[in-house]
This record gives structure tokens, C-alpha cells and sequence, in this order.
């Protein structure tokens, strides 16, 4: 795979107006960013919070905290079949409604005083109604929360009104991935930890390729590149979202235990060893696609698998995150031992990725380092902070990431 | 009730109170708590035997297995929590990386 343009700055040439020079370090420290950041960014763009089969019958339900906002979301399946979401907040005197991650129930009712809530989020029954002045049921139901579903995948947007549609939200990215078979995989395995570091000390670990080489070392021992060639197989930037791809790693050999587990189960030996896959821009020999749906989530396809990081801020300087490997119904005991091969290898290289999270957040803390330089490869990076940059711009802050551009 | 094994493992047998465990989070702390050399002993025994023993599984087709046959397969769930550890980084855990203890196994915890 020959770049058409100089090796070294090949994104560059394919994104000009890009900025090229560093990046400001101190937002990342600031109370007053992460403040802007929780209206602007989170309180505005549609969040991807789960998948929908997670709530497959109707009275299914699952509560999803996003600490940035302070919210607490309840995502119910209704009996006509739709999925809402809706503030877990009772009406009456915003007692939190359901205490239980998740669960089955044929009505939703506060604890405190025993409102009950149909499926459908309108106010069913409360008890001394009469005593209440000038009160209509109608009036009262549980506070709607705006949620669109694209390929199965739930997106909540907390504004009162979203700016867009999540078609709109999602654009030409959302067209990207059309032929991959999400609903193929419904094998769930998921792991979620608390971090003591910023939310984009998280988002970094995992938009570019640059640190395979040392954070993977070990892992990942022959994933070998010509450097000249760079670390991407492919790059598009969308106005907020990107995709970037990963060559496979032909001269991978698989240890004795996962070229097992590869006779029984699609795994990721298979997918970075580049099994010729059909889907993403350049349809030959990637071994995965990485694809960050701005602000806070990363859906990577591979063949016969995918997984996703989801990234919610705590507080500044705190930020909670959970990885979800994806995987085809295991029928047989040999699928069910391939697949827990991947899985813990899957599990075992994601502890090198967060490895260098909270040590980063460390060092960062005195404030020592002022600018934050980038190279052409970690263009997705780049594009991600110009994304804030923006989004802070049009909701009438100052740019603060590249303030020159 | 002590577990048992199908016809024909019995070299697996001493391994079954250590390894033979139904949860990643078993299988991962049981991992944490062995010495390198401990995870050897376990490893030279299942990767040998781990080819006869999934064939063997495979017979089931997609049934649910008995319990005899549950205990296997969870000797070689063990396996696949080891064998990063003999295969590539010759530690129990990897020097340096994020600490396992501090994650929680989300897919043994609630229905995802």
C-alpha cells in the first residue's frame, strides 16, 4: 500500500486546511473548559448509551448514569414496542424512580409515594389524587429525554431540542458502515473502570496508532510496519466524526493458544492478520476500522467481531469508561473457547492502552508542559481538539485548543 | 460437590479445585494469585490436552453440556485466561499495565 503523497505528511496533503502547528496543554487542566464542555458538548450532541437489544421485551428497561450531566436516564421499552428514555426523576418530588440497573417491570412507580408510571412514561395513577390542586395526569409524566436509534446502537441527545436529527448528526459517517453486520453479533462482553484523568486523556488512547508499537509491544510483537508507510491504513475526516484504518499485520503468528481458538472462532488474530473484509473505504487487507463518533464513542469493526469505547466525564479530572466486545452467538463449546481467547486478549491489550492514562493526567497536572505537538499521523487526534475547538466557538466561547487557527 | 471430569482427562483431575472455575473473575483472580511457575504447571498440562479436549467437547454439537462435561470446559476457559501470560509476556500480568482488579467485569455483573 503505496501513500500517493510524501510519506511523512500524507494526511496533511489530504486535509490542508488542517492545522499543523501544537496543541494548548492547558485546557485539558482547566475547571472552566470542562465546565463549557458539559453544555457545549454534552448537553448538545447526540451520546450513544447502548444497544437496543439490551432491552429486547417490552418492560425491558436499563439506567444509564451520565455524571456529566448529572443525569440519570431510564431506557424502557413501551408496550406498543418503542424505546423511550426519560429522566429517572418522579414528577411528584424528584425522588429517583428506579433504583435497579436493569430489569423487567410492567409499570414504573416511585418508592416515596407510590406514583406509577406506564410504560410509555405517562402518570398511570396517584394515590390522594383528589387532594392535588388543579391537577391533570396528563400534565405530569416522566421528563421525555430525546432517543434515536441507528444500527441498534441507542443515542440520547439532552438538549430540549436537538440541533439535528441523528441522520442529519451522523451524515455521510452514518452510510459508512451500512454492510457491517452489527445485529450478526450479540454475544456482549463488557468491562467499564473509573479513571482518575480527564475525559480526552481517555478519548486519545484510542484515535491513533502511533503508540502500537510500545504500549503493544508485548502484545502485539510482530504488527510490523515500514515507518515510511506510517501506522494508518486510511483516514476520512468527517466534519465531526472520523474513520481510520488499520492494516492488518500479515506477519502476524498466532501463540499456540489463539491459533486454537482461531479453529473454532472468528478472533482477532484472524481480523489483524487481514482476512480480505468487505467493509470501509479501502476494502482490501485492513485489519480493523476504528470509527469515533464524536463526542465520546468508538464503534471498531473487524471481521467477525467489533467492540466499542464509551467515555462519560465524571468531573475534570475523573472520567468513567466502558469497552464492549461484540461477538456472534457461541453454539458450541469450541466457539464458546474461541471466543474466550479473544476475549482475553482483547481484555489483556486493552490494559496496555490504559496503562499510560492515569501517569499522563500525573504529569500533566503542574502544568509544566504548555503546548502538546502532534505529528501528521495523529491526525484524527488533531481533528478531534479542532472539533471542540468548534464546538466551543458556536456556542459563543473562545477557541482554546488551537486558539491560533 | 466436588466436580468431575469425562472419561479419559483424568490428568486433569488434580487441577480441578484451582482451575476448573465458572467466572472470568474466578479464573482472572485465581490467575493474579498464582506465581508464574504455578501457571506453568497448569498451562504444560491443558495446552496438551486442549486439542483432544475440544474435539471431544465438539461431539455436543450445540446442546447443553453436562456437568462432567461444564467442568472441561472450564479447565480450558483457564487456559485462555493463562495464556497470555506463558505466551506472551512471560509474567502473570504484564509489567506495567492498567491494574485488572481495579475493572469490573461488566458481563458477570447485570444482563448487557
Amino acid at each position: 500500500m503505496s501513500p500517493s503523497s510524501p510519506p511523512n505528511h500524507r494526511f496533511h496533503e489530504q486535509y490542508p486546511d488542517m492545522s499543523t502547528g501544537a496543541m494548548k496543554a492547558a485546557p485539558l487542566l482547566s475547571d472552566e473548559v470542562y465546565d463549557n464542555e458539559k453544555d457545549a458538548v454534552f448537553g448538545k450532541h447526540w451520546l450513544c448509551i447502548g444497544r437496543e437489544v439490551q432491552v429486547p421485551n417490552r418492560g425491558d428497561y436499563f439506567v444509564k448514569e451520565i455524571p456529566v450531566a448529572k443525569a440519570s436516564i431510564i431506557i424502557v421499552r413501551d408496550r406498543s414496542g418503542k424505546v423511550n428514555a426519560f429522566h429517572n426523576v418522579c414528577r411528584h418530588r424528584s425522588n429517583k424512580m428506579m433504583w435497579e440497573q436493569s430489569g423487567t417491570c410492567r409499570a414504573m412507580t416511585c418508592k416515596f409515594h407510590g406514583w406509577s408510571y406506564k410504560l410509555d412514561g405517562s402518570l398511570a395513577d396517584v394515590p390522594d389524587e383528589g387532594r392535588f390542586f388543579d391537577f391533570n395526569k396528563e400534565e405530569h409524566g416522566l421528563i421525555r429525554v430525546h432517543l434515536e436509534i441507528w444500527r441498534g446502537f441507542i443515542f440520547i441527545c439532552l438538549a430540549e431540542t436537538p440541533a439535528e436529527s441523528l441522520t442529519q448528526y451522523l451524515g455521510e459517517f452514518g452510510s459508512y458502515l451500512a454492510d457491517y453486520p452489527f445485529e450478526k453479533y450479540s454475544q456482549c462482553f463488557a468491562y467499564s473502570a473509573k479513571f482518575k484523568c480527564n475525559w480526552k486523556v481517555v478519548t486519545d488512547a484510542f484515535q491513533e496508532a502511533y503508540h502500537v508499537p510500545y504500549v503493544h509491544g508485548k502484545s502485539l510483537v510482530d504488527y510490523h510496519h515500514e515507518p515510511e508507510l506510517g501506522l494508518f491504513d486510511a483516514v476520512k475526516l468527517h466534519p465531526r466524526h472520523a474513520t481510520f484504518n488499520m492494516p492488518s499485520a500479515k506477519e502476524h503468528r498466532a501463540s499456540r493458544t489463539e491459533a486454537l481458538g482461531f479453529q473454532y472462532s472468528a478472533n482477532i488474530a484472524a481480523a489483524i492478520s487481514g482476512a480480505e473484509t468487505d467493509y470501509g473505504q479501502d476494502k482490501k487487507s485492513w485489519g480493523f476500522s476504528g470509527n469515533r463518533i464524536f463526542p465520546n464513542f468508538f464503534c471498531d469493526v473487524l471481521d467477525g467481531l467489533y467492540f466499542t469505547h464509551e467515555i462519560i466525564p465524571v468531573s475534570r479530572g475523573e472520567t468513567w469508561y466502558e469497552h464492549r466486545m461484540y461477538f456472534a452467538k457461541p453454539e458450541t463449546a469450541g466457539q464458546r473457547f474461541g471466543q474466550e481467547v479473544s476475549k482475553i486478549m482483547l481484555r489483556d491489550a486493552l490494559l496496555e492502552d490504559l496503562s499510560t492514562l492515569e501517569h499522563t493526567q500525573e504529569a500533566m497536572e503542574g502544568g509544566a508542559l504548555k503546548d502538546i505537538v502532534l505529528q501528521d499521523e495523529e491526525v484524527v487526534l488533531r481533528h478531534f481538539y479542532e472539533t471542540l475547538d468548534a464546538t466551543l466557538v458556536k456556542d459563543n466561547f473562545q477557541p482554546v485548543y488551537f486558539p491560533e487557527k | 460437590m466436588t466436580k468431575t471430569l469425562p472419561t479419559g482427562f483424568t490428568e486433569l483431575e488434580p487441577f480441578i479445585e484451582l482451575w476448573a472455575l465458572s467466572t472470568e473473575s474466578e479464573r482472572l483472580t485465581q490467575r493474579l494469585a498464582s506465581t508464574l511457575d504455578e501457571l506453568r504447571v497448569y498451562y504444560d498440562v491443558i495446552s496438551e490436552l486442549a486439542p483432544r479436549a475440544l474435539d471431544h467437547l465438539q461431539s455436543f454439537g450445540s446442546e447443553e453440556l453436562p456437568e462432567n462435561e461444564t467442568t472441561l470446559l472450564e479447565l480450558l476457559f483457564s487456559l485462555a485466561e493463562i495464556a497470555p501470560a506463558i505466551e506472551m509476556f512471560n509474567s502473570v500480568v504484564e509489567e506495567g499495565v492498567y491494574d485488572p482488579r481495579k475493572i469490573t467485569i461488566v458481563h458477570e455483573q447485570m444482563r448487557v
